[in-house]
Parts: structure tokens; sequence; C-alpha cells
């Protein structure tokens, strides 16, 4: 006889859950709302915590429905707001009567509410007060280990903030970004530390794109920025947008507490984030765009590497070499139509099937990047040996798995720098996003620059015979420019970029 | 006014060095000396072209140097990277604005062709290496008729290369060079005011060592013959003369010689002058860096001298701008800036570097005097125009 989960009969008994307002999951435009005494009482008790009074009253009082009206002309329709933490229930009882009233309160203005909880206390609780309060789901932070069989069964969307993106969740959501922008290399501050080399640049770009690829859900990046300028915020939002992500928007404390005393400089910040939201909303057709660039990355999540493989998918992006991802799930031969290149050192070994593609892929003049696994003689004294086959080429990586910064520096030479479709000029801390739409007569170039200064005189070449560009960005008109032909390409001067530009080309 | 340096050819000018030269070994005559102009220029944004153009009235005009004649132009534009917040061109690579201006008043002059040159790291073509530093390209293009570009490191559009004879050579008795160092009728260094981890300053002298082709005087060059490929640095053959060019080169006169990069590298410049003589000699010192060539010399940083140099005689202009700097410029090996004594990523702290002085070295063979005393310098005096290179490196200059 099958036995029956007493969780799905404590789920079962959940009454319909209230219509939600606003959008579905995919349209959400979400923002960290935390406050409130709980809030309080859990920054008070970390060990980093400094005692701020100003900081403190802001946090304690977020749900006072007048902050909702900070949201007011956002495109923000998704609150993240503190629910529970475990063992305090009497400041628990508290701070979800006061939220469950601000709650309602958004819902009359269209926005959903999702509660944050944290491990230790007990998902089936959590859930039907949740419910009961009327929000509209869930954002697990940590390891809730019945989150995947609760999901199903929950009334409302249960949202896992995990490496990989909780797999259950309607959102793809994770924690592990970083605070986008470049870094200085050395103790003085010069930005390189050779005569060729560029600045070390953190995004997630890479991540997102990584996360959309594996499957068409939403993608939420929920990370939290580290002494965040105004500029970081703005980057934040872009760095995520490039690849079709929403960076959850997470005030840090001093930015909370100016919201709350409604001073000029924090409100001011608050409507430059507010028209980066818009534009990436007044663009969301960019995100149907596909991914376009010469490199196909075969990446395999559940591998023996996966850390180490989505690294590769980092250090490419760095080379400014466009590429699209691979599931391995989704590696055939129509995954690779129109590449000339694959890096499949995540297929460890390959299947027989799989090197299979990557032997007629070579043979009719790709070139295909592997790990030893790819050879019964893996290479000795050389890390990596490069091989005819057929009208192309296979390289093999000694190492298991290879130094993958040698990789990475490596394809953009066994490519060629002229044979990648882009190059930027002037642009040592910038990184773009390409992806076409249309059957390639619109090529979209995303440009986000992470450094704290602007760039400036900077020229996007890109492979193709394109009549028009039109440059958009946020907090400025569209622009249109003028492409300069060249042989076989035509190239863009563009004057400035703050954080944020996007170049499209039409045919 | 046409002066006797207008009417010089590259063989006349040869045969004149030849002849100072030996006058020089007989103890006899004295070395070339020609006018150096200094003006104030506080920045880019200024009419560089004016402040250019009134330097080179001072100096003798260009009008008949240039007129009808091709111009060739080698450029510093050194390795990549960049001091924060700024552009190489503010730094270490010549500025574009100064570049543009000279090739509209070279244009003004009447010169026929103007070829800027230079290598590129990876080969790809000049106009590409100008883009990365943020050069506006149409516009150097468009600056005057003309206007060429090419990439020296390997043959560009030549079909051989052009072997070059050193007079009196130290290192190599002649160099094999992309033809663009040959085709021209007038050549000129345009080089950035700022020192050098290896060779004290960086001048017109200095910016030499970027003519040779890496084709051949490269790291991975052929054994035999060029690498049309190359993709390296010239450490292994000229800094450190680990190795002779390939065969189809000629080999130094002595490969037993002192191998110590701070003695070949200014008497390998010194024998590329020689070589391919200079004619026009530019000094952009409006912005800079002290400490170092680059961004990659630990503790070098970007500074605002506001000055242009010019010349007839690239030793003479170079003494003239190593003074601007606050240095001797017959300091001998191992003082002043030839004494090196901050901390790379190639050297401790307690192991300075020493190098020769290429300025005497050039005036021991002939090719100009670094005399200051001989040197009239027109425009602002060497007082007005000072810029403390060592204080603005160690801070002393507030």
């Amino acid at each position: 006889m099958r036995r029956v989960c007493p969780i799905a009969v404590a789920l079962a008994c959940f009454p319909l859950a209230l219509p939600s307002p606003g959008a579905a999951p995919d349209r959400w435009v979400p923002a960290r709302w935390q406050g409130g005494p709980l809030e309080a009482d859990l920054r008070a008790r970390q060990p980093s915590a400094k005692a701020d009074p100003e900081i403190s009253e802001a946090v304690r009082n977020w749900y006072e429905l007048s902050t909702l009206d900070l949201l007011r002309d956002t495109p923000i329709n998704c609150l993240l707001v503190t629910w529970s933490a475990a063992g305090a229930s009497t400041l628990e009882s508290e701070q979800q009567r006061i939220v469950a009233a601000y709650a309602k309160e958004a819902h009359v203005r269209g926005i959903a509410v999702l509660g944050i909880v944290h491990p230790g206390s007990d998902l089936v609780r959590l859930i039907e007060s949740a419910r009961a309060a009327g929000l509209d789901g869930l954002v697990l932070e940590g390891d809730f280990p019945d989150a995947r069989r609760l999901a199903a069964a929950a009334p409302f969307p249960l949202i896992t903030l995990g490496s990989r993106g909780g797999e259950d969740s309607p959102v793809a959501a994770t924690m592990d970004g970083l605070t986008p922008r470049a870094r200085a290399l050395s103790e003085d501050d010069a930005a390189t530390a050779t005569p060729t080399s560029e600045p070390w640049i953190d995004s997630n770009t890479w991540l997102v794109r990584s996360l959309r690829a594996a499957d068409r859900r939403p993608v939420w990046l929920a990370h939290t920025l580290e002494k965040p300028s105004d500029e970081d915020y703005l980057r934040a939002i872009a760095d995520a947008a490039v690849a079709g992500g929403r960076w959850v928007i997470s005030p840090d404390p001093a930015l909370i507490a100016g919201l709350w005393r409604k001073r000029p400089e924090a409100l001011a910040l608050w409507r430059r984030v507010a028209s980066f939201l818009r534009f990436f909303e007044e663009h969301a057709d960019w995100r149907a765009f596909e991914p376009a660039g010469p490199l196909g990355i075969v990446y395999d999540r559940a591998g023996p590497n996966a850390e180490v493989s989505a690294e590769i998918l980092n250090l490419v992006a760095r080379r400014r070499i466009p590429y699209r991802v691979i599931p391995r799930r989704f590696f055939d031969s129509d995954s690779v139509r129109n590449l000339s290149a694959i890096l499949a050192t995540d297929l460890a070994p390959p299947t027989g099937q799989e090197r299979e593609f990557l032997r007629q892929f070579a043979e009719q003049g790709g070139l295909v990047v592997a790990g030893p696994s790819w050879s019964s003689t893996p290479p000795t004294g050389a890390d990596h040996v490069v091989s005819a086959a057929g009208k192309g080429r296979v390289v093999v990586y000694a190492g298991d798995p290879p130094d993958l910064e040698a990789v990475s520096r490596n394809m953009l030479s066994l490519l060629g720098r002229n044979n990648i479709g882009i190059r930027l000029f002037n642009a040592p801390s910038v990184l773009c996003g390409v992806s076409s739409a249309d059957s390639g007569r619109q090529l979209l170039v995303q440009l986000t620059n992470y450094a704290s200064t602007p760039s400036e005189a900077l020229t996007v070449r890109v492979t193709g015979d394109y009549r028009a560009a039109r440059l958009f960005a946020p907090e400025a008109a569209p622009a249109d420019m003028i492409p300069e032909k060249l042989e076989g390409a035509v190239q863009v001067r563009i004057r400035r970029i703050p954080v944020y530009a996007a170049l499209l080309l039409e045919r | 006014m046409d002066t006797y340096f207008d009417r010089m050819t590259r063989r006349q000018w040869l045969a004149g060095s030849s002849a100072a030269l030996g006058a020089l070994t007989l103890g006899r005559a004295a070395p070339v000396v020609a006018p150096v102009s200094i003006a104030r220029c506080p920045s880019y944004e200024q009419d560089v072209a004016a402040i250019l153009a009134a330097q080179f009235d001072q100096i003798g005009g260009l009008g008949g140097l240039v007129r009808g004649k091709t111009v060739t132009i080698k450029l510093n534009l050194t390795g990549g990277g960049r001091f924060p917040g700024c552009t190489p061109g503010q730094t270490h690579w010549v500025h574009p604005a100064v570049v543009g201006a000279c090739c509209h008043l070279l244009g003004k002059g009447g010169a026929r062709r103007i070829r800027l040159v230079e290598g590129t790291y990876e080969g790809e073509p000049l106009e590409d290496k100008m883009l990365d530093g943020g050069w506006d390209v149409q516009a150097i293009r468009g600056a005057a008729p003309g206007v060429e570009f090419e990439q020296t490191n390997t043959l560009g559009s030549g079909k051989r290369y052009s072997r070059l004879k050193v007079p009196k050579p130290y290192v190599f008795p002649a160099f094999d060079l992309n033809h663009s160092y040959e085709d021209t009728d007038v050549f000129m260094s345009i080089a950035k005011l700022k020192q050098h981890e290896e060779c004290g300053v960086t001048l017109t002298i200095k910016n030499m060592f970027g003519v040779t082709p890496t084709s051949i005087y490269g790291d991975d060059a052929g054994r035999d013959e060029p690498n049309e490929n190359p993709r390296r640095g010239r450490e292994s053959v000229l800094h450190y003369g680990r190795r002779q060019p390939p065969k189809s080169a000629p080999a130094e006169i002595d490969a037993s010689s002192d191998r110590y990069e701070g003695l070949r590298v200014p008497r390998i410049c010194v024998d590329l002058v020689a070589a391919r003589p200079i004619d026009l000699a530019i000094i952009d010192g409006i912005e800079t860096c002290v400490g170092g060539e680059g961004p990659w010399v630990r503790g070098s940083k970007h500074v605002r001298p506001g000055v242009l140099i010019a010349g007839r005689n690239p030793v003479c202009t170079d003494a003239v701008a190593t003074a601007v700097m606050g240095f001797d410029p017959r300091a001998s090996r191992g003082q002043g800036p030839f004494r090196i004594p901050y901390k790379s990523h190639t050297q401790s702290a307690d192991d300075p570097k020493i190098a020769d002085n290429p300025m005497l070295l050039a005036e021991a063979v002939g090719l100009g005097s670094a005399d200051l005393k001989q040197i009239e310098v027109a425009g602002l005096s060497i007082k007005d125009a000072l810029f403390d290179f060592e204080a603005h490196r160690t801070g002393r200059a507030g």
C-alpha cells in the first residue's frame, strides 16, 4: 500500500491561495525590502553589527505604509520582506502582524509580497502562516531539506536562493553573485600589473547566462552589494539584465536610512535605480534575443567539475568572446548549428554519441576543444595539443580539469581575434553581451562598464553588413549612429558609457 | 627660412654624422648641435597645432624640410594597460592631439605623404592599436592629405626588409627593418617625456627601440628567417642578448659582450638612430607619468608637466628634455636618471638598476651634442619649464 506523506496531507488542508496581485513570477521585478522589528533584531545580533541608531530606526519602522510610496513610478512589483527567523517567536509574531498589514496595502497597489524565511523553522508552519497573512510566496534563504517536496503542493511559489537556482522554483534565484565592478590589482591602485593586462572584472552576467540556458525560467540574482556606490546599484541591474536576468534590488543600510528620512541624495539614487529598471522593462523584448557568437560551451551542471566548469563561462566572457551555453542534456547537432567552435572540456568523458557529434563538427571545419578523456593518449609535456581533424581541428588539454585561464586565453588565439564577430576598442573596463533576433537581421550589443569612471571614446566593431545602428542607454534618449563601413564589418564609435549602453544594429 | 638641416637628405645626414664621428675620433670637430624649442602647453585641449607651429618656426621651419616629401613618423605607443581614469595618451603613449597636430602642420607644409608607424603586439593594424587607445583614427587620417598607417613589427606592406647600416656600431652593424624606415625622405620620432625602467629616460632616442621588427628581433623570431606572425617582445634578442636574430639578419658584432640590458638597450637605441637618422624630434610632455615608462612599473603615476619640446637633432632634443625633467643630461652610468632605485616588477628595492646614458653614447659617435652649453634653447627656458620628475615620483613636489 502506498504511504501517504504527512506533509502533503498538511498542505492539502491549505485553503486555496488568495488571488495574487499584479504579474506572474516571470514578470516580477523584485526588491529586497527587509525591515520591521524582527529584521532590526537580526541585524543587531550580527557579530559585525555596528550600532547606528539612524539605521536601526529606519529598519525597525520600514513597514510603515509610507515606504510603499517609494515604489510609485518604479517597475518594482514584488517585495521580499522579512517573515521569519528561527527562534524568536514573540518578535516573529509581531513582525508577521505588521507585515500582513503591509502586504494588504501592497496588494492594493498591485505589488506582490514574498516572505523571506531562514532555516531552523518548520516550513509547513511558515507556509501556513504566510498564506494566512496573504503573502504571495516564500523565499527560502538557506537550506530547507523539505523544500523540493513541499514546492509542488504549496499554495504559492517557494523560491529557493541556492547556487543551482532552486530547480523546483518558478524562478531560478541565487545568492551567488558578486558586486559587479572592475578591481585594481596592485597596492598602489595601478589598474594593471603587466604591459598587456587589463583590470580584473567581477561580473555575474555569465551566471545569469548559465542559469537561463538550463531552462527558460526567470533568473534572479539575490546577492547584496559590498559597500556600494551609486553606480554599483545601476551596474548590478545592468549586469544581470544583459543576459536577461534581474538583480533583486537590495538597498544597503545607509540607503535604507536615507530613503526612510527622505534625504535628497538617497531619493535621487532611488530615482536612478528606477530609471534603470524601467529601461530594461521597456526593452523586455531583448530577453528573447538569442545569444550570438562563434563559440558554444557545453556545460554540465551535474558533472564532476561543476564548480570549475562554471568558471570557464566567466573567464571566456572576460575575454569578450561571445558564446552560447549549451547544457549537456541539450547537446546535439542542432544545438551547435552556426557555431565555429565548441568548448567541450565539461564532457568528461564524452558519451559515444557526444563524441560522434564533436567528431563530425570538427571534420566539417569546426574547432573542438576537449579535455584529456577525449583521447586515449592524453598530451604529455604540453598543456594542450592541436591536431587536424578533417577540415577542422581538435585541441586536447592535458589537465583534468584543465587550466581554465589558459583555456580561455588560448581560445582567443585559436579562434582569432578577428573571427569572433565583435571587437571592442579602448574599452578595458567594458564587457559585452551579444545577441540576435530576426534570423540575424538584428544584432544587439550590450555594453556594461565596470569601472568607477565612464568609459569614453570606445569603438565597437562587428562582423557583417549592418546599415543602421541605434544607441540606447538608461537616462538618455536613443541616438541614431552611422556605422563606418569596413571590409566585411562595420564599426561604431561611442563617445561615453557611464554604466551601460546598448547598440542595436540592423542589416 | 630654410636651414642647413632643411636641405639634408638621409644620405647627407649619414655622411655628416660619419664625418662628425671621424672628426671626433681625430679629436677635431664638435658634435652636431641644433636648436631646441620648449613651449608651455598646459593641456591637450589647447591649440596644440598653433603651439607646435610656433616651435617649428623657432627651430628653422618645416616647409623646406617636408614640401613634396614622404614623411614617416615613429610614434611612441608602448604597451597596454592604464593608469586609473587615464587614457594611454595621457600617460605613456604620445597623445593623439599631438600626432594630429603634427600631421596637420606637415600637410600644411606640403608633405606629399605622411606615414605613421609603430609596432603592434599581435600584428593587428596600427589603426586598431590607436582605436584601442581611444584615438579618433578618422580624425587623424583627415588631419592632412596622404596620411597612412603602417604596423612595422613585420614586413607590413613591403616586399622585403630594408637593411640599414650603422656607421659606427655599438652592438649591431646593421638592422633589417620594415621598408617604411627606408622609403621616406624625412623621419620623425615623436616620444613621450618619461622615465624608463631600463634606459633611464624614454625620449626620442629610446623611442627608436620599437622600430625593430619583432619578426626578426622578437623572442619568437625564426632561427633562419623572420617569423611573420610574431607574438612576443624583444627580451631575448635585444634586452638580454640570449640569442641572435635569424641568420637572414645581421648578427651582433660581438656576441660575447656584456649582456646586461642597462648597457645594451641604450647602445642598441643609439645604433638605431645612427642607422635611421631622425630629422625631427618631438616630445610630448603635456601629460605623462613619472617613475617608469608605463602603468606596469610599480610606483609610476600620472603627472602634468605641461610642456612640448621640439628639435631637429634627437640628441640635443633629448638632452634638453632630460634637463626639463630635472636630471643632468650628462650624467654618467648609474648616475641621475641612469640609476633606477624604484621598485619594479623585475627588481628588488635593494638592487638598483643602472643604465648607460644614451645621449652621451650618441654624442660619442657624432650623432649630436648632449651639452646644454652648446644647445640654443628657444621659447621657454629650461628653468621655467622645469618639472622635477624625481620630486613628483617621491611625492616631495607636493
